[in-house]
């Protein structure tokens, strides 16, 4: 719990942060989901899927904080969330939900007013819920907490408005983006112990180490964007 | 479109090793002197129960894929270990030779501390009572491996007081058959032919349908003898179950299923002529009784060695391992087990019927029987039928174990008085073990407790348990329970007398760790 509320205060003051930020009067807005894989987390996952490979699905916002010659600095906020599930030795169900929230910086650079190419940078935070059925002692759902951080470099296509070809004009148009980058993770910690049973009086417990995940890896992400 | 399609197909593309997904094949628990162990022979990991650190921990080692086989050594300090290997037929893989491995408590975690390799997936293993040797050999089970020949009557001799050597140690032999193979091992203790002279030997007597074969270890270049317990061309079956052997005469007695008699083997002295021959001769001699055993012990009375036989014809016999003469006792009720007190020099034996339960337990005073007969036997009524009996480790008490959901148990004193204490009870016993030397544990599936006897004042109290236990052992004064559960999960009681406030349950113990093995094909 101590770990939830740790985040929980992270996302608060992101969120805060996000959007509080302050932009210029003729600032543009950009709503964006993606779809992301991310590529060779450790072999622990394999406890959760078929490969190491996590799909993750990311809603995020930015918005423009300078402009500078051709150019605009953004700021971002964004959550990850992604599901998987499986059979680990063939006796036992488990599950995986992960689920980020990071804020972060992100440059364009315009070569066309259509295509833009673009670098980001963030941090944040990381919540990875390990579920497990079967087990005799009852089901575990625990959660792990950790820092979560990213580098990406990417390209946006934007479909072409007739207002983009004014100078500094604003206007609303939409397209898509294609990124790859790296991201890094801190291992995700968990331990199995018996499911308490209601109000029944259980015997004293030893956690037993499940050992770690680390989703640490290539990443790779292809989303849709509305900027307005 | 065709990024998110492949996005997805990376995700779904299945690269994981098939350890992720195999069943595990775990077996165990394994008591060893001061832990407890299981194998998985699906992940190749050995989990070592420490059940004296507070709290208890479990340590694993990563060994034992593709385990067939595991047994402590008789002494408990030592778990052997059979793999019975694989080829590698897929990408990834990695080939496992066949081996016998020992693993033991090095400092505070468990080692391999020999790998003897193999040459054949040898399934069942027996180990000498001083655990110096261990025979691999097979079971009758189906084969696992798709091996397109196996030869039944091969084994394996490891001489565990020495490094392993590809060619020497362990030793692969086949032995001669009569159209069977082994069905397991016997060890003699040290025995001089003829009695009193020369070095002590160390033969093994391998059990096959209607022959044994005795195995010189000490002179592996020897030919192996074997014995023929049915006339060569006869119809007859007859199945080894049971050998004692009689240092003083330098004889051994095999009690077979289909004999109407046990087999006396004389071991006699003879001058090889050849560096292959060896220099003893079993002779084999049946003594008439025409009894069919169904159990038999050795005891001395005074300067004769007896032979006791517990036979289908409702009596005992009595016979001299030296002048092969007999005697019967009717006992007048089935017999079919003998327990001998104290085991070592036994002056006592109980005998009782597994198979017709019977509501008493007949005592035979060893001293001067051949002489008293009728007058050394003295009879015990109890309560319930009797399903077995198990001296206390202080052999002052026996343990009747009645297949009764009321009367579970009853304590039998051995004293003059000879008092029999039934112990009531909700469910069958199913499982127990002794707690040091004072204390008795029980456990049944169908309870949640634990219940502990007090074998001193015989005052009982039960341990009310969190999940349902499957079996109880001890380290020690230490009880560990076994829920049995497929993630395994275990109690473990530091005392008889402990709290549950004292108790540490351990689930998972074999999932420990699981996230961070790199587990192969």
């Amino acid at each position: 719990m101590r770990k939830l509320s740790c985040v929980a205060r992270f996302v608060l003051v992101a969120f805060v942060v996000v959007v509080a930020a302050r932009s210029p009067a003729r600032a543009a807005q950009e709503v964006a989901v993606r779809l992301s894989a991310e590529l060779g987390g450790d072999s622990g996952l394999y406890a959760t899927g078929g490969s190491k490979t996590l799909l993750q699905a990311e809603l995020g916002y930015a918005h423009t904080v300078y402009s500078f010659r051709r150019g605009q600095l953004w700021v971002e906020g964004s959550w990850t969330i992604g599901e998987r599930h499986d059979r680990l030795f063939s006796t036992f169900d488990t599950s995986l939900l992960v689920q980020q929230f990071t804020v972060g910086a992100r440059a364009t650079f315009p070569i066309r007013p259509w295509l833009v190419p673009q670098v980001r940078g963030g941090v944040g935070a990381l919540l990875g819920t390990l579920r497990m059925n079967g087990l005799q002692s009852g089901a575990v759902s625990e959660t792990g907490a950790g820092f979560t951080g990213y580098v990406l470099a990417g390209l946006q296509l934007l479909l072409p408005r007739p207002w983009m070809a004014l100078h500094a004009s604003r206007g609303i148009t939409a397209g898509l983006v294609l990124e790859g980058g790296y991201c890094y993770s801190t291992s995700l910690r968990y331990t199995l112990s018996p499911q308490s049973s209601g109000d029944a009086v259980q015997m004293p417990s030893v956690p037993t180490d499940l050992g770690t995940l680390s989703l640490s890896g290539g990443l790779i992400r292809i989303g849709a964007l509305l900027r307005f | 479109m065709r990024l998110p399609l492949l996005m997805l197909l990376v995700a779904g593309c299945g690269d994981r090793p098939d350890a992720w997904t195999a069943a595990l094949d775990v077996s165990g628990p394994y008591p060893l002197v001061d832990s407890v162990a299981w194998v998985d022979g699906a992940r190749g990991e050995i989990f070592w129960l420490d059940p004296a650190t507070s709290p208890p921990s479990v340590l694993t080692l990563a060994a034992g894929r593709t385990a067939s086989f595991a047994l402590p050594t008789p002494d408990r300090k030592r778990l052997l270990v059979l793999t019975s290997g694989r080829e590698a037929t897929k990408r990834g893989q990695t080939t496992i030779a066949p081996a016998l491995l020992v693993v033991e408590r090095m400092g505070a975690a468990p080692a391999v501390t020999a790998t003897y390799p193999l040459t054949s997936p040898f399934d069942r293993l027996a180990v000498a009572p001083d655990g110096t040797r261990a025979i691999a050999f097979y079971s009758a089970s189906p084969p696992s491996d798709p091996a397109f020949f196996r030869n039944p009557n091969e084994l394996a001799i490891v001489d565990l007081t020495s490094a392993p050597d590809a060619n020497t140690n362990p030793a692969h032999r086949t032995i001669r058959s009569l159209g069977s193979s082994p069905l397991g091992v016997v060890y003699a203790p040290p025995l001089q032919i003829p009695p009193g002279m020369g070095d002590e030997r160390a033969l093994a007597v391998v059990l096959s349908t209607n022959y044994v074969t005795f195995l010189d270890l000490a002179h592996g270049d020897r030919s192996e003898i074997t014995v023929p317990l049915v006339p060569i061309g006869s119809s007859a079956t007859v199945t080894p179950e049971q050998v004692v052997f009689s240092p003083e005469t330098a004889t051994v007695f095999v009690r077979a299923q289909g004999a109407a008699d046990v087999f006396a083997l004389a071991l006699a002295a003879q001058t090889p002529t050849d560096p292959a021959e060896n220099d003893f001769v079993p002779r084999i001699n049946q003594p008439s009784t025409g009894k069919t055993a169904l159990d038999m012990i050795l005891y001395n009375d005074g300067a004769s060695t007896i032979l006791l036989t517990a036979n289908a014809s409702n009596d005992v016999a009595l016979i001299d391992a030296t002048t092969a003469e007999f005697s019967t006792l009717p006992m007048g009720a089935p017999v079919d087990s003998i327990l001998a007190v104290p085991p070592g020099q036994p002056t006592t034996a109980v005998l009782f019927s597994r198979s017709s339960p019977q509501s008493f337990v007949q005592f035979v005073a060893l001293k001067d029987l051949s002489a008293n007969l009728a007058r050394n036997v003295t009879r015990r009524t109890l309560a319930q039928p009797v399903h077995d009996l198990v001296a206390t480790p202080d052999g002052n008490q026996l343990i009747v174990v009645h297949d009764d959901a009321r009367t579970v148990i009853s304590i039998l004193d051995l004293g003059p008085r000879r008092t029999d204490t039934p112990i009531d009870g909700q469910v069958v016993l199913q499982s127990y073990a002794f707690a040091g030397s004072r204390f008795l544990a029980g456990v049944s599936s169908s309870l949640s407790r634990l219940g502990i006897l007090d074998l001193t004042t015989l005052a009982t109290r039960d341990l009310r348990l969190d999940y349902a236990p499957a079996r109880v052992l001890s380290v020690g004064t230490r009880l560990i329970v076994d829920h049995g559960a497929p993630e395994g999960l275990v109690t473990v009681v530091p005392d008889a007398t402990s709290p549950r406030e004292d108790t540490r349950v351990l689930s998972g113990i074999f999932l420990q760790r699981a996230l961070d093995a790199e587990l192969g094909n």
